[in-house]
């Protein structure tokens, strides 16, 4: 009777197989994987870049007859924007020369990467998940994981592109615009009369306070006194009731002080 | 849950089964297999695993019960299982039927549904490595039932995704759709039948459902002549529009035949077809399924997505019992960019006498999605039977092409020799030998990409101990691939080692 309890109890208590797998908007898993051309490329290498990855299986049928599609559609459409980068992922960890034959057959241009079974799994929980699309935004999550085979999904997937491509733009352009360093700039006009106006650049918000002063170091005004946002700001000051000279004008901002001359002529 | 499911199992199989022979009819199978090996290129050492599959049947006047079980066990816990895989409750009357539980059906040519079993295959993938029996069957409830004039089908149920084995946690991602359908076909005169389906799916990750609808015939036409088709069609797509971006699949065929001779010419188009998720529609793929190892995994995988071909074949068998069998096959895909598949098969037997038959095949093919041209396939067997029951068996085929990408030819190499001693018990070997990149090189070796040419060699033997036990004994090297059974494809990995597989029945 033993025996049996025994056998009963192993029975209900064997093992199952079950793998998570992650969502839209979760971080997308790191990866190092070697390519065809035996380069070790990590996934963290792309970060700030919109990454799109096709899981294929070198000898699934369908895959070769998407592969072009993925590079037609996707790869080439984007290829030239620096903020994109398109990967291959071979899911059916096949040997390199089958890959070598799917990439011929299909046309495909972007790096295809060896032995990324378990980089399927991880992303979608089976291994039978294959000839599926996914999109890595600019943060590092994943903002797009297809759920059929990627010819039906073509537009979904390009107009997730589009929308990073545009989110990475728009955050370059806010990054070139921002100074790297806190600026004073001269005045304009200079010598001026009776009224000039005052640039300065923050790298990042501060506490900001604009002072003019005279030749001896005696406050005339205060032009700016307050908390100020990163970027370009321009001040004018009226030197109506004062007469022609130098005077000084002095930035503050945070712990950096900056000051330059003008000339006032009447 | 899945203990409650293991119990069930345990309880049907320890506690009813003794009492139900008392009431009614038990028989069954059992398979049981063991190995002792590992797939080549595996760094792991051999394994040790045994696989169990028993199937239960009990029969009592209109009611039936049905039960599966497997049972996986190998040194890895994560890999093992003790399952009831299928389990089914039946009640047959003279006109109608009641199935609860897992079941087998299909609706119309297999354009919106098709479930298969395939008997004695043992399915193992080579990421989860965990051996199941290879089904695709179908969990809930169907009702059938037949007149003179009309016969009804309608099911509510699951189909099973088969890639995942019965261990799978989520055991719901085994079974993510629900199909709901209903047939009936109608036979207004005996030369005629007309047919017409519904199918509702409602998939995850999908709003809402998605609805399927089929029109089929068949019409036995005078002269010898049959034609049948189907076509069926997404209800969101305009109805027999036939355009690339709508969704549908239509099947249609010509047979006719006259004494000896027959042929028959088959047309498909589908588009947008595959329906997801598990992709349990099997529409026909019209391309000749062989038995000749050096084409059976040549075939070619329909993809629904897009799709257009026919096929046409015509025998002949001669009085003296020689036969000729042709065969034309036509596949054009058109997912991005046009991918041709072209096949020409001849096939003659010759019987020289009662005891010495010659079978003989040649095919020609172009196969782009594989990236194929000029494949030839060659092949010769022989049959020499001698008193006693004795027989020896002779299998040469012979393979190559050039692929794409490449400047040297691609070889495949098959030789048997089998030997009968009774009609119970025989031995064979069995030689292949490739040159197929894509199987010479090593997985594990990359950035090195081997090219030597790759061989196995098998041996095999079968012993009916008597009409309910059977022993069969493989040891050596098996080579794997595409297999196709039945219009159902699947792979079957390598192997390396000893295999032992014990069938009863009792």
């Amino acid at each position: 009777m033993k025996v049996v309890i025994r056998l009963f109890v192993l029975l209900l208590f064997v093992s199952s197989q079950s793998l998570a797998q992650v969502s839209v908007g979760e971080k997308a898993p790191d990866f190092t994987l070697t390519s065809l051309d035996n380069e070790q490329i990590l996934l963290e290498e792309f970060e700030d870049k919109v990454v799109y990855i096709f899981f294929f299986g070198a000898g699934c049928p369908h895959c070769r007859d998407n592969g072009p599609i993925t590079e037609n559609d996707i790869h080439q459409m984007y290829n030239n924007n620096e903020n994109f980068v398109a990967l291959g992922i071979d899911a059916w960890n096949e040997s390199a020369a089958s890959v070598q034959n799917f990439q011929s057959v299909t046309g495909i241009t972007y790096p295809l990467l060896l032995q990324g079974r378990d980089v399927l799994v991880e992303y979608y929980g089976t291994a039978n998940a294959y000839d599926r699309a996914v999109v890595i935004g600019i943060n590092g999550n994943i903002v797009y994981k297809g759920d059929s085979n990627v010819n039906n999904d073509v537009e979904s997937v390009q107009n997730t592109i589009e929308e990073q491509l545009a989110l990475a733009t728009s955050n370059e352009d806010l990054i070139t615009e921002l100074p790297s360093s806190i600026r004073l700039e001269q005045n304009y006009p200079n010598p001026f009369n009776p009224s000039t106006s005052i640039s300065y650049a923050l790298s990042e918000p501060s506490d900001v306070t604009v002072t003019i002063y005279n030749m001896l170091g005696v406050k005339i005004t205060t032009l700016e006194n307050g908390f100020r946002s990163a970027g370009e700001h321009t001040v004018t000051f009226d030197a109506s009731s004062l007469s022609s000279g130098i005077y000084i004008y002095r930035l503050v901002a945070g712990t950096t002080t900056l000051t330059k001359r003008m000339t006032l002529l009447k | 849950m899945k203990s409650f499911a293991k119990i069930t199992a345990l309880t049907f199989f320890v506690v009813i089964t003794p009492w139900s022979i008392v009431l009614g009819q038990l028989y069954g199978t059992n398979t049981f297999e063991f190995q002792y090996g590992n797939l080549p290129f595996e760094d792991d050492t051999d394994l040790s695993t045994s696989y169990n599959q028993l199937n239960l049947y009990y029969d009592s006047g209109k009611f039936s019960l049905f039960g599966k079980a497997e049972q996986f066990l190998s040194p890895h816990s994560e890999r093992n299982y003790f399952e009831l895989t299928q389990k089914r409750f039946q009640y047959q009357d003279d006109n109608f039927r009641i199935r609860l539980g897992n079941f087998y059906e299909t609706i119309g040519s297999g354009l919106l549904l098709r479930s298969y079993d395939i008997p004695g295959s043992v399915f193992e993938s080579d990421f989860y490595r965990t051996r199941y029996a290879f089904f695709r069957d179908l969990e809930g409830i169907a009702f059938d039932a037949g007149f003179d004039w009309v016969e009804i089908k309608a099911l509510r149920a699951e189909p099973l995704q088969n890639d995942l084995p019965p261990n799978f946690d989520p055991d719901s991602l085994r079974r993510p759709d629900l199909a709901e359908a209903v047939q009936a076909t109608f036979y207004p005169t005996d030369n005629l039948s007309v047919g017409t389906a519904f199918m509702r799916v409602n998939t995850p990750n999908s709003p809402g459902f998605n609805e399927f609808g089929s029109l089929m015939t068949n019409i036995q036409l005078p002269a010898n002549f049959q034609i049948f088709g189907e076509y069926a069609f997404n209800t969101r797509s305009d109805l027999f529009s036939l355009k690339s971006d709508q969704s549908y699949a239509l099947y249609s065929g010509l047979n006719y035949f006259k004494g000896s001779f027959g042929a028959s010419l088959e047309y498909k188009n589908y588009s947008n077809f595959r329906l997801e998720s598990s992709g349990f529609n099997d529409p026909p793929s019209l391309i000749k399924e062989h038995t000749y190892p050096v084409l059976n995994r040549s075939t070619h995988v329909p993809n629904t997505a897009s799709e257009k071909g026919v096929q046409a074949e015509a025998f002949y068998s001669f009085d003296d019992g020689h036969s000729l069998v042709a065969n034309y096959a036509y596949t054009v895909n058109n997912i991005f960019n046009k991918k041709e598949y072209r096949e020409y098969f001849l096939e003659g037997f010759y019987k020289f006498n009662d005891q010495f038959s010659l079978k003989s095949f040649v095919d020609f093919a172009v196969d782009e999605q594989k990236g194929q041209d000029n494949r030839w396939s060659l092949g010769l067997i022989t049959d020499k039977s001698f008193q006693n029951s004795k027989n020896v068996i002779v299998d040469l085929q012979y393979q190559t092409y050039d692929e794409f990408g490449s400047s040297e030819k691609i070889e495949n190499y098959f030789a048997s020799l089998s030997f009968g001693f009774t009609s119970d018990f025989n031995i064979s070997a069995v030689f292949e030998a490739t040159t197929e990149p894509g199987l010479t090189d090593n997985p594990n070796t990359f950035p090195e990409i081997e090219t030597d040419t790759r061989t196995w060699l098998g041996f095999n033997s079968l012993y009916r101990i008597n009409t309910s036990n059977t022993v069969a004994l493989f040891v050596g090297k098996r080579r794997g691939g595409p297999a196709c059974t039945s219009g159902i494809c699947y792979e079957i990995l390598d192997f390396e080692g000893a295999e032992l597989r014990i069938t009863t029945r009792f």
